[in-house]
């Protein structure tokens, strides 16, 4: 069994934190002098230094990239049937969005930006409804 | 150095290089938004947002350019205004330019660094050498955005040292000044009849290229008259879009 110690992530992060430590405690002349014989020019060093960054850097980026494109893909081929919601009276579910904006409890975890909630249409206050019950604000089919 | 704007640190995040592939739509999906394309009355778009999800819905009946415009204008919002409830118009960037409110602008400007972002946008535009509505058109295709925004982009990045106005058949509606241009440097609200957005304006004839004209069409200082600069005037809508170039040093001065 691999113990958590181990796993092939901490053998990497103690490598990398006994670099950090050897760099610490190396003065800045040896540094110096150390870069002068691998490379002859420090400027070199230094943008060497910085592709190679660079380029782990978009490396880990285009990793993430394409699996936020397979979860999207998944999202978008997923037909999860909306829950229908029990208001059908627009009173009703002007009263609820109104209170769950004004609600002190939730304000602060809801955002909305849309028109001001007076100039509404009716169609968009139900699609506004419809949208918080996805998100979780608005328990399914339950007012 | 520029310091890299929260919407240049996403598209880092996600290793985003090459101008098409500032996808929108993923890019939210990447953020737990959700896009929908849905019919809405009377605004370009809505966000609605709990705890860490949240759903944009965007007007289904407008250009793709417009949409994109508006998924990453609610981007912004989310980015910067999570967990407030406020009244969001969507307008064209350049619209209400100079009196927008100011979660408006700053969602403007979240969606100008997404779309076009310095780190992607400046090397190609500085491959011009000459800039004028033609490079710009270019760039708007490359980057999948409105001229306008585009040219607005292009001045704000600095890249040369210009001026972008838009007037009206009553007077100056906005204009946009890259830094290097200093202050004093204000154009006209009237159209001088010698300029050629006169002729853009009110002949319905655009330039082809820009052309060299006083300065002081264009300026009410009396300096003006020693300097040339570059206009490149063309019609947008019932309105006149000029793009200023100024390139005499001592103009520049501070």
């Amino acid at each position: 069994m691999t113990s958590k110690m181990n796993s092939p992530r901490k053998k990497l992060d103690r490598l990398a934190d006994k670099l950090i430590d050897d760099l610490y405690e190396t003065s800045d002349e040896e540094i110096m002098s150390e870069a002068k014989e691998d490379y002859a020019d420090l400027n070199t060093a230094v943008s060497d230094v910085k592709n190679i960054w660079q380029f782990a850097q978009q490396a880990i980026g285009k990793r993430r990239l394409q699996t936020t494109k397979d979860s999207f893909k998944k999202e978008r081929e997923s037909t999860r049937k909306e829950a229908p919601s029990k208001v059908t009276d627009i009173n009703e579910a002007r009263l609820l969005l109104r209170n769950l904006i004004n609600k002190t409890d939730i304000t602060e975890k809801i955002t909305l930006a849309a028109r001001n909630l007076d100039d509404l249409s009716d169609q968009d206050v139900f699609n506004i409804l419809k949208d918080l019950q996805e998100l979780g604000a608005i328990p399914n089919g339950d007012s | 150095m520029t310091r890299q704007t929260p919407s240049e640190t996403l598209l880092m995040e996600l290793g985003i290089t090459e101008p098409n592939e500032i996808d929108v739509d993923l890019i939210a999906h990447y953020v737990g938004v959700k896009v929908k394309y849905d019919e809405l009355h009377g605004c370009e778009a809505r966000l609605v947002g709990y705890h860490d999800r949240a759903v944009v819905t965007i007007r289904k009946r407008t250009t793709p350019t417009r949409q994109r415009f508006s998924v990453a204008h609610e981007l912004g919002h989310w980015h910067h205004h999570r967990g407030r409830s406020f009244e969001c118009r969507v307008e064209d960037i350049e619209e209400k330019y100079n009196t927008k409110p100011e979660e408006e602008r700053v969602a403007d400007q979240y969606a100008a660094n997404l779309l076009m972002p310095n780190y992607i946008f400046l090397p190609i535009a500085k491959e011009y050498s000459v800039h004028s509505f033609n490079s710009i058109n270019e760039l708007a295709n490359a980057f999948n955005t409105s001229p306008i925004a585009t040219a607005i982009r292009l001045v704000d990045s600095n890249t040369i040292p210009s001026i972008l106005i838009c007037h009206g058949k009553n007077g100056r509606k906005w204009f946009k000044r890259s830094t290097d241009i200093p202050r004093r440097w204000f154009p006209k609200y009237e159209l001088d009849v010698d300029s050629f957005a006169f002729e853009a304006l009110y002949g319905n004839k655009d330039q082809a290229r820009p052309q060299k004209i006083g300065a002081d069409a264009w300026f009410d200082r009396r300096e003006a008259e020693r300097y040339d600069i570059f206009e490149h005037s063309i019609q947008s809508g019932n309105d006149s879009l000029t793009l200023l170039i100024l390139e005499n040093e001592d103009m520049l001065e501070g």
